[in-house]
Order: C-alpha cells, then structure tokens, then sequence
C-alpha cells in the first residue's frame, strides 16, 4: 500500500515538534485541555456530579405504542412501587407543554396523541435509578390506535408534512427557473441520467447518554447541570416548562461525551423532566437515560429519500439537474426545515450543475423526531450527485474521476444553485490533484483492474471523492457568540464563552485564542464550564461553527483588555503606546522588557483599572432569501477529499477498508492535532453511517436496534493500520476574515466518507466490467453488498445474451436510461 | 462480605443483592466514577476494568456484566488505579501518558474503559516480552486489535489510539507497573465500606456435590458463570435474582482434561471453562477454530465468558455450537442421581429449549482430537467484523483424501433455524458433487440451484436485525463455492510445494478472508 503521507507515528511527532517550537502552544499541537483527566477518570460527567443528600433518581415512562390517542394512564402500580417518590405526567407542567426548539410539535411528556414508540408519557423520581426504572414499567394505560406512517415516501404522497415543501431553481445562466424550464433544459441533454436511492438514518451514539441534575435553589431558583450542546435553549425551555422567568434558570455544561448534533435539541427534554422533578419535591433530581431509552426517546440522522435526473453532455458534464430530497423527519419538526434546506444547499456537493432544480420534502413518519447530525442533512444532500458521477461515468464508459473533474466547480461555473458565488474554488481541483497524484490513483486504478479480472471473488475498489460543505448557521440570527474574559491579580485569566465541548476541543482552541492575544502560554488559562449566566443567549455549538463565532468573540474580548492594559502601560510608564507589545507573559516595549504580566496586571488594578471584559461577534455578509431560493447563506465553504480503496468479498457481502488518502482544507489551523482528529473522527463517524450502522424498526414502529449489540458503529478493526492517513491542505488560509483565517472542521470531514460508499460500488461495477453503475442504498453492509453483486451479475449475463443476441448495437453507443 | 482488593487497597463490600454488578458497586457505594456506564450491555467498553483472580493472569473485564459477588479474592484495578499511587500528585502511567501524547481522548468517555485495556495489553506484552516473545508490527495491530476490539470509540476514528498502544508497547513510555502496585497493600486491614447489608442468596459452591445438591433444592435458581448473558437480564430487563447459583469455583468445571469417548481420544472441557483459557487448546489443534474465537464477542467477554454458558443459553446463533456439532462433540449433563452424555447436535430442542433437565448442569464437552486428515473452516458473516453476532455462521468440517479430496463432509450452521443445526442436504451435496464444479468460477445457474436448493431444504431462517431470509439463505449458500475453492487452492498450493516454488498465490483468493491472509 502506498501512502501519501509518513507512518503513523511519525506524523504524530511531527505534531509534537511543533507544539515544542512554539513554548505557548498558542496556534498548534496543543493537547486537549482534558486530555489528563481523561485518562485519569477525572474528568467529571453530569452522572459522575457528587450529590446533594436526598437527590433523586429518574426515570421516562415510555409509550409502546407507535400512533394513538392515550385514552386513559393509570400510574397508581407505578407511584405504589418502592422506592418511589414521585410521579408526574403532562397535567403536571406547571407552564409550557410543548418543547418544540424552532416549531411546536415536541410535547414535553404527551397528554392526548401519542406520535411514536418510545415517547415520553410520565417521568418517575424514586431514590435509585434502579427503583424509577423498573417502577415506571409498571404503567397501564389503554391507547386508541392510530394508523402508523413509516415510510417518508407513503407520508409525502398522503401530504403528511411536518414543514412546507421547498425548492430552488435557477437556470446556468443565473435566470429564475421553475420545474417546466428546467425539465425542457433536460430533453435538450444528449444523456440522460437519473436513479433513485435510500439512505438510512443514523444514532448518535455519543458514549454519554443524554443527562441533567437539577438543583433547587431558593424561590423559583433552578441550576440545572446538562450534557446539552445548547444551554441557553435548555434555560429557555426549562424556564417556559417551569413558567418562571429565564433570569430563574441557570444551565451549566462542562463537556459532554460527545454530542454529534444529538445533545443540540434533544438534551432539552432530559433537563426539563429533571427541572420539573425538582421543583415539585424541592430535592435534587438527576435523569440519565439508559442506552435504550435514550435510543428510543431521541432523534436520529434523518433518513432520505434521492430521486434525481441529470442531463450530460458527451464529454461529461453536467447541464441540467432535478434532484428531490425526500427527508424522513419523524414525528415533529424540530430542526428538520433546515436540515432539510442544508440537504439542498448541499445537493451539488462540489459540481456545477447548471440548470438546476431542487427540492426538498419534509416527511412525516412516527418515529421519534429526527433532528441534527454532524453534518444537519449536507450529508444525504450530497448523496445523489455522487451516486449520479458514478452512473455518469459508466454510462460514458469513463473513469468515475474524469467525471468528477470535469463538473467542479471552476471559473465560469463558480455560481450554486442557490446564487452564491463559491469563493476559493479553485481549491477543489487543487486537492483532487494532489491526491490524485500523491495517491497514485492511475497506477492503483491500472493495478485493480488487472487484479480484478483475475478474481472472482474478492474484487478492489477505488474512489477519489470531493467535498465542499457551507459554513454558518442557515438560520442567520444564530451566527453570534459572546465571551468573557477575567484577569486576576495574579495574573491568571479565566475564559467563558458560548460554546460547549463536547470533545471536538473547542475549549482548547479558545484557551490558545486568548493566550495568543494576551500574549501568555496557555497554562495561565482556564476555561470554565460554558454557564448561561456568565454568556447569555448563546447559539447551540453546532454547524462547525463553535470555533470560528466563539473565537471571535473571545478574541474581541481579549482585544479590548489588552488595548485597555496597553493604554494604561503607556500611561503609567510614560511609553509610547505603538511600541508596547504583549508576548510571552511580558510587557515589552520595542522589544525590551519592560515588565512582566503579573506586575502589569497588579499595577492596572491598583490604579482601578478593569480586568473583565466581554466580546460579541457576529458574522457579517450573509442573507438568504427563502421566498426567492437565492443568496448567500454562507460566509464560506470548507473543501476536501478522499481517496479510498477497499476491498469487497462478492459472495459474502463482506468488505473491508484498505486505505483512505484525505487531504482536507482547515484554511490555517488553529491546532493541527485537533483539526486531524476531527477529520480521522469524523470520516470514520461517516463511515458508520454509511456501511455499517443500520437502524431497523417493525412493522409497529418499534426501534429494533436499540443498543450496541445491534446497533454496530465502527470498532477499531474497521480502520485497519495504516489505512487512514490524513494531511492538512498547506498554505491556503481562509479568505474570508474567520479567526486567524483558519477554517471550521467538525462536519465537513464526514462527508469525506462518501468515498468510501463510492469505493464499494467501483468494486461492483467491477463484475461489470465497469459498464453498469448498481445501486447501492445505504448503509451499504455486506447483505446490501451482496445483493447488489447477484444484480451485477444478473446484469451481466442478461448483457452478455444481448450483446450475443445484437452484435450490431455495441454498448455505450445509443443514449439510453440508466434506472438502477 | 465480599473481600477483594481495589487498587491496592483491601476492600470488604457488605453484600449487595445477587446480579448487583461491579458497575453499580464501583460507581454507587465505592465513589469510583472514573468506570463509565456506556451501555451496560457488555458491548461498549466504557466500563472496562483489569481484574486478576487467584491463580490467573490480569485480565479485562466489562464492570457492567460483572457480578460484584465474583469479586471476592480477586484484585480489582480501575482508571482510579493506574496512576501511580506513591506520590501524593500522582504521576500518569504509561498507557495514560502514551494516550495524552496521542492526542486519543476527545470527549473522554470511553477514555478509562481504553486506558484499562490498554494498560492490561501492555503487561501482558511486556510478560510475553521477557518471555522471549517478539512481535513484529502486523502481530502487534492483530494483539491491539483483539485488545481494543470491545472498547467503542464514537470520537477519535481510533488511529491515535492505535498509535498510543504502539508506541507504548515499544516502550516508549517505560514499563507496565500494574501487577507492582495491585500488591500493595493486599496484607492492609480492609476497609469497610458502609452500605446497608442485604441478605444475599448468591450461591457459590465450590465442589460439584454441593452445586448439584443446590441445583437439585431449587430448580429455578439461575445458573451463572461469566454472566456475559445473563447479566443482561439484570440490566437490560431489570429482572431482581431472588438467588443466583454460580458455578464457576466448582473445579471440575474449570478444568480442562484429556480423555476419552465413543472411541475417540480428545478433551474434556469443563463448562465454566472461559473463552480465553480454550484458546491456547483450540490454537494448537484447531486453529480455525481459534481465529472464529477471536471474533466472538470482545475480549471483555471473552474473558469471562464460558463454554457452558454458551450452549446453556441455547442461542440460534451462538458461536460455540455450530463449531463444536460440526466438530462431532458431545455434552455431558449431571445431576444428583447421574451423569448423561448426549451428542451435542442432539442438545438443541427449539428456540432456547434444550435436553437440560431443571435438576440438571452441564458439566462438560467432550471435543475429539482431530484426526490427521481433519480440515476445518468456520465462516462467520456479521454486519461488522469485531464484537459482533453473527447474521450467520458456517462451519465445516471434512476430511482429506489421498489425493487431496475431501470426504465426510460435517457442516453445522448458527443463525438459520431456530437453533444451531446440522445441514444434511448440504453435506449429501459436497459428498456428490466434485469440487471443481462448485468454484467461483465454475458455478452457473444449474449449480448454484442445487447448492441453493439444499440449502432451502436444510434450513427456512428468518428476517430480523441482522439479516433478511434472502440474504441468510443466498449468503449460506455461496460458503459452497468459497469452501470448494479453498480445498482447490490448497491442492494447489500442495501439489506446487511438490513441484515448483510458490506459486500459490496466483490462485485468486476465495474469500476476504483468504486475500487479507495472503497480502
């Protein structure tokens, strides 16, 4: 196997060299602010909080049934079991019922219509877990059934939607279009080709479930500790649920293990149930759920349905697409219109698609609310234009990369369907080249064919995909941040801002941000645990953006005490203030010492001068207009790409990874050891979703995969030696103004994934001799592998007839429609 | 009582009620918080901890499947416990060193499941080490991956921690030091931990008379040994035990002897034998046997988990029983008033119901010598390839005729009844049919009919989790060719061994397996 890059380990001592240069660790390698307490087991989990005597334990009672009405629930087993203290249900909400995050829908605990299985009926507070869990199966309640949706596809066409339908159209010329102008444009192509194809949703399964521990305090006084992505949303809603004002509520989190989007809507509920209990006994109340329930209780990665139609010119290229994006929301909204909306501003992945209509259905189905996933819907946005550069190619009789080349976007071709203007283009071709050349991927693909001809069996496969992934919250109010920044006189500084860790280390991205300012190594910073009342009104860490708002906003506070200190230095030490400079925890003027840090923050206090300062930010230059379909929604996008090559068993289904070549672009990293992580993490996350992880329902909506014993996310074998090399893009800084020009991370590497799902069908477009392109739902696992192998050899000894039959009509001559 | 060592330090636990596990001792009554809970189903290793009983090597275990009763006598270490304890601020160990300089935490939860494991792989490396025992880099991936293989990792994408554990059996951050500290304070008064004492009725006998006499008094007590599946019910279903009977200090049991039956030399192998303590046996003499061990469950349950646990839960699946019918093994079933010994084919009734009377154990398996012509392979398909169960799995068992031939065909499969079962129509086949006309290459529509055919009549599996009807009974199915073609492959291999110099390796591989073995 070549590689692009140096053995494992050394690439991590070079991370180590650089961390070493550089004393204060303030833009590289810097370990994780946790990373010893980590190990040690001393990093503390809302379930590892100490609690106060009396605490609760709870638990959800929980629907078993997927749609009905609740007619009548008698919880007089469940208050009589031992142990119990306390059992509330939807009539005891003090004030809202319904915690839907941007549209109503989401009932707190359900008082009338029960919408899928697994949903919160009653919460049950007892003095172990133990006791709450076992008494709240002891419910009985009598349920009128409901007809139960479970396929997006029967909800769209019964026009069962939880959001309206949206579109975007837009002809290659930049002209407004409908679905009539732009089916014309597509007759007009000399090919034709379109297809279907399911993608499954995807759990979470961040190794912490989700959790809370309220604490009373006096009057309507709430802290509520959650594993929550989104503290000022759980504040909110608590405080709504509670019905006292949200200055009442105080929501800390510390970190989470791990979030992935699950903990941004969907730890709300958890806090609100732990709020209610704890107000109504006046005793502590801590809720974790159980792998299962949290399983069944919470929102998933939305399933979607692709259906698209792409008309190509000879050579290749793109002119016109219909792409439609059926999303499976669940039962409710939650955040499904714009994840949704991210599905089609992501729709294009990387290609220009020139005339172009795009719609997006929002289904519903009665399974719980699906809600975000690293990655809000870009992700099976991007499927079916990568699945159609397959199909392209084969129905061509060219290479899938030729194909892929040819419709990135480029000069002249610079503009999404949407109307924004794709800035730093050039660096898709730039790391599609590089990879293509370092990969080797002429010479692999040379090697594989000949291998493959000589196996039967065990067929190699080769893919070299692109991404290129918005960066802003769609919702435009949500891209802000605020900070706050404490100097004490002993010189340490204590950093607060909006964002949460959830492990991606923000946290330590944000410590590096104010030494780098301030001028200090990072050990004389501390972040606290992100507390709606130190930064308030806070935007959920999410949309990769935790770094690039938090940052700025940290940065700005920062800013304002140094310039703040530096007037004062040039005052009291009559200096003049453009010489003076802050570095490594001394005053300097003109490059002389003047004094250190600790003495210049004990002067500046002696003489009543401020040592705590707030930052804001907000992104600038970004609108879109939904009525229209047209703007510019986003302050820039994140690129990279992936050469993957696995190896397929055709009889078994079984497959394996053999390597994947990434080359991604963080713009200037603020810490490469974080930045790669993300990236190995999130390619592997997006593996999972698209290999292995498989969620299955009955026919009566019940969650079959409710746990890791079923529910397989990839283990380490999965990611074999060696076969996972990463290298950042080099020396092409972000060109919009994000902090230090460096670029979000957390989801666009996901979608590096695709190239792995792409891999596997060039190995079963092998059996073909690379003619026909199968489909390939996902998660692609060997039973789907498999059955797509016998369609390929079907396919060909079906062919193999044909050509005998009409030796007059080679293939590839006469256009015709490739329908997997 | 329960008396063991936590860390070093004597530790006396008033008795929980049976099935608490060490999970829910370590995290509600020892403030030891540092052991997540991640699942408490034995499948993500949050809550591994090292364990060393009297007699054994330190080993891995899930905290969460754990009874605390099997703690007594046993020196328990957690993340608490791998830093070293002299000095007041203590100092990281070696794995946790090698994990921070990695960058292989994240979000840190499943962080001290990983530094266990890992601290654990490291000295047992090191004893294989001064041993004399070298490791070539693809052996240490292959121990890494064993080691690590139960320990999910939702984050980091697991390279920096493969890059931890290589780096630190390199000895690049000193030396293991667990088994130095457990010790400690072993001979220290116990601590007593106050927690209300509930009755137990966890049974522990340690002679066979004593087991059998309690098994006989009450019938309906569970039997326990790893607890790798029945824990779940604790867990999972939150079933109370009013009484748990643990089999696992009756010696006989444990034992692992060699023997005699039905005219065949082999082994007797107890039924509390672990995973792991088969694994030396099954290497040496049935190594197929031993690579279809190592993917069952993780190495936490592994070692824990037991054989006779494994045939007494009776799963349609399980990876133990398949194996052993196609093996020809027999079960040995005691009770007070006698012993019985049943082929082990014959065990299996229906879905969970098995030949075990109430008053019944399972003492033993009786497992053959293989006799020098025996040829194995055992093919397990799961969605994932580590720590999965199996959507099916196939095992196969012939003899090699003279001339390279293959002859009393013994096929079993898990996964496509409602119990592990026999496939007569596919052995009636293999014995029919020459191998050459069942390859890869050689199958066409008539052939694969047939072998699908024999399938269908060996066997009707059902669609649930793992696997669709369809894809069960092609999947089954296309083992023939895969199987036909390693019989191939090796005449090949064996007849160029005779002749020129390798050239075995332009066969084309006949499965996954095979080309990863070969590259």
């Amino acid at each position: 196997m070549r590689t692009l890059h140096s053995l494992d380990s050394d690439h991590a001592h070079a991370l180590e060299r650089t961390a070493k240069d550089s004393p204060t660790g303030q833009r590289h390698a810097q370990k994780h602010e946790s990373a010893e307490r980590h190990v040690s087991g001393t990093a503390r989990y809302v379930d590892d909080l100490p609690l106060p005597k009396g605490a609760l334990h709870l638990a959800i009672g929980m629907s078993e049934v997927a749609h009905g009405t609740l007619d009548t629930l008698d919880l007089n087993a469940v208050r009589a079991a031992p142990g119990v203290v306390c059992v509330l249900s939807a009539t005891d909400i003090p004030g809202h019922q319904d915690v839907g995050p941007v549209f109503p829908g989401d009932p707190l605990l359900v008082s009338n219509v029960i919408s899928h299985y697994g949903q919160a009926l009653f919460v049950v507070a007892a003095d172990s877990e133990r006791a709450a869990r076992q008494a709240a199966r002891l419910a009985k309640m009598s349920v009128t059934p409901l007809p139960i949706t479970l396929d997006p596809r029967v909800a769209a066409q019964q026009g069962d939607l939880v959001r309206p339908t949206h579109t975007q159209a837009r002809l290659s010329n930049g002209r407004p279009a409908d679905l009539e102008s732009v089916t014309k444009a597509l007759g007009k192509s000399v090919w034709q080709v379109e297809g279907e194809l399911e993608s499954g949703g995807q759990e979470h399964f961040y190794l912490e479930s989700q959790a809370a521990l309220a604490l009373p305090g006096e009057d309507d006084e709430m802290l509520v500790h959650s594993s929550s992505q989104h503290p000022s949303e759980v504040q909110k809603l608590i405080a709504e649920v509670l019905g006292v004002p949200f200055h009442a509520v105080t929501v800390e989190t510390r970190r989470m293990g791990g979030g992935f989007g699950g903990k941004e809507t969907q730890a709300a509920p958890v806090a609100c149930l732990a709020a209610m209990i704890a107000r109504h006994t006046g005793r502590a109340a801590r809720l974790r759920l159980p792998r299962g329930d949290d399983m069944h209780l919470t929102g998933k990665r939305h399933p979607f349905h692709h259906r698209y139609q792409f008309g190509v010119d000879d050579s290749g290229r793109v002119e016109t697409a219909i792409i439609t994006l059926t999303g499976d929301c669940g039962h409710s909204p939650d955040l499904s219109d714009a994840i949704v909306d991210r599905a089609m501003f992501h729709a294009d992945n990387a290609y220009f698609l020139g005339n172009a209509y795009v719609r997006g259905i929002r289904a519903r189905t009665n399974v719980a609310s699906n809600t975000a996933f690293r990655g809000f819907g870009g992700p099976q946005g991007m499927l079916a234009v990568e699945a159609a550069m397959e199909n392209i190619a084969r129905q061509l009789g060219r290479d899938p990369l030729e194909i892929r080349k040819r419709n990135l976007y480029c000069e002249g071709r610079d503009t999404t369907h949407y109307g924004q203007h794709v800035n730093q283009h050039p660096l898709l071709a730039t790391l599609i080249e590089q990879l293509e050349e370092e990969g080797h991927y002429w010479q692999r693909r040379a090697e594989i064919r000949a291998f493959n001809a000589k196996s039967p069996v065990v067929k190699k496969g080769l893919a070299l995909t692109p991404v290129k992934f918005g960066i802003s919250f769609t919702a435009k109010h949500l891209n802000q941040a605020g900070a706050l920044v404490h100097i004490y006189t002993d010189g340490s500084v204590q950093v607060n801002h909006g964002g949460t860790e959830m492990g991606q280390g923000l946290h330590t991205k944000m410590i590096q941000v104010a030494a780098r300012e301030l001028g200090l190594s990072v050990d004389k910073v501390r972040i606290t645990a992100t507390r709606t009342d130190k930064v308030p009104n806070t935007s959920p860490t999410a949309a990769s953006s935790g770094a690039d708002l938090n940052g700025m906003a940290t940065r700005d506070a920062c800013l304002r005490l140094k310039a703040r200190l530096l007037d004062f230095a040039a005052e009291h030490l009559a200096q003049p203030r453009t010489s003076l400079t802050l570095e490594a925890g001394e005053l300097l003027s003109a490059g002389s010492v003047l004094m250190t840090w600790g003495e210049l923050v004990q002067a500046a206090y002696i003489e009543r001068i401020s040592l705590s300062e707030k930052g804001f930010y907000a992104t600038p230059d970004i609108h879109y207009d939904r009525e229209r379909g047209t703007g510019h929604p986003f302050y820039y996008y994140a690129f990279g790409a992936a050469l993957c090559e696995v190896v397929v068993d055709t009889l078994s289904g079984e497959y394996r990874l053999e390597g994947a070549d990434i080359l991604h672009d963080v713009g200037d990293s603020l810490n490469p050891a974080i930045d790669i992580g993300q990236i190995e993490g999130g390619f592997v996350q997006g593996m999972g979703w698209l290999t292995s992880e498989e969620l299955k329902w009955n026919e009566d909506g019940r969650l079959l995969t409710d746990g890791p014993a079923t529910y397989k996310i990839p283990a380490i074998s999965d990611v074999p030696a060696g076969a996972l090399r990463v290298q950042l893009l080099e020396g092409h800084p972000n060109s919009a103004a994000s902090i230090y020009r460096s670029k979000a991370v957390g989801e666009p590497p996901l979608m590096l994934a695709m190239s792995v799902w792409a891999a596997l069908r060039d190995a079963l477009a092998s059996i073909s001799d690379y003619r026909h392109a199968v489909r390939l739902d996902t998660p692609a696992t060997p039973e789907r592998v498999m059955l797509a192998a016998s369609v390929q050899r079907e396919w060909l000894s079906e062919q193999s007839l044909h050509d005998q039959t009409s030796q007059s009509q080679p293939p590839h001559v006469q256009p015709h429609q490739v329908t997997p | 009582m329960i008396d063991f060592t936590l860390n070093g330090r004597a530790c006396r636990l008033p008795s929980p009620p049976p099935g608490t596990t060490v999970l829910e001792v370590l995290r509600d009554s020892l403030g030891h918080d540092g052991t997540k809970e991640g699942c408490a189903s034995g499948d993500c290793g949050a809550c591994t901890i090292a364990l060393q009983t009297p007699g054994q090597s330190l080993t891995t275990a899930n905290a969460c499947l754990m009874p605390a009763h099997q703690l007594e006598g046993c020196e328990l270490i957690t993340v608490e416990g791998l830093a070293s304890p002299d000095s007041t601020t203590p100092a990281l160990s070696p794995v946790q060193q090698a994990l921070v300089a990695t960058h292989a935490s994240q979000c840190g939860f499943c962080t001290p499941g990983i530094a266990i494991s890992l601290a654990v792989l490291h000295a047992s490396h090191q004893q294989h080490v001064s041993q004399g025992n070298v490791f070539d880099d693809r052996q240490r991936d292959t121990l890494i991956d064993h080691a690590l293989g139960g320990n999910l990792c939702r984050c980091t994408g697991y390279r920096p921690i493969r890059e931890a554990a290589h780096r630190l059996l390199a000895g690049e951050f000193g030396t293991a030091n667990l088994s130095a500290h457990s010790s400690l304070l072993l001979a220290s008064v116990p601590e007593t931990i106050v927690t209300p004492t509930i009755d137990s009725h966890y049974h522990r006998p340690r002679t066979l008379a004593a087991l059998l006499a309690l098994r006989t008094a009450q019938p309906d007590m569970p039997l326990i040994a790893g607890g790798t599946d029945l824990m779940l019910e604790h867990t999972q279903r939150l079933r109370d035990f009013p009484a748990l009977l643990d089999v696992t200090q009756v010696t006989e049991l444990c034992r692992i002897d060699e023997g005699e039956h039905a005219g065949q030399s082999g082994w007797w192998l107890g039924a509390a034998v672990t995973y792991r303590q088969l694994m030396p046996l099954l290497r040496e003499h049935y190594p197929e046997a031993a690579d279809l061990l190592n993917r069952l469950g993780s190495e936490q349950i592994r070692n824990r988990g037991t054989l006779g646990g494994n045939i007494g839960n009776a799963s349609p699946i399980g990876d133990m029983p398949p194996l052993l019918i196609a093996l020809e093994a027999y079960v040995q079933l005691m009770n007070q008033r006698g012993e019985r010994i049943l082929k082990l084919e014959d065990f299996f009734l229906d879905y969970k119901r098995t030949q075990l009377m109430p008053d019944e154990i399972i003492h033993s398996v009786f497992l053959p010598r293989p006799v020098k012509s025996q040829r194995l392979a055992a093919y397990k398909l799961s969605k994932r390839r580590d720590d999965d169960i199996s959507t099916l799995l196939g095992v196969f068992a012939w003899r090699r005729d003279a001339d390279g031939g293959a002859q009393h065909w013994r096929i079993a499969f898990g996964g496509m009844a409602s119990i592990p079962a026999r496939a007569f129509h596919l052995e009636a086949l293999l014995d029919e049919i020459p191998l050459e006309s069942l390859t890869p290459a050689t199958l066409n529509r008539q052939t694969l009919g047939m072998i699908e055919q024999a399938t269908g009549a060996d066997f009707s599996p059902l669609s649930d989790v793992r696997g669709s009807r369809e894809y069960r009974l092609k999947a089954a199915s296309h083992l023939i060719p895969r199987v036909a073609q390693r019989i191939l492959n090796e005449q090949a291999a064996h007849s160029a061994t005779h002749h020129t110099a390798n050239t075995s390796s332009s066969q084309p591989p006949e499965s996954l397996d095979a080309y990863l073995a070969q590259s």
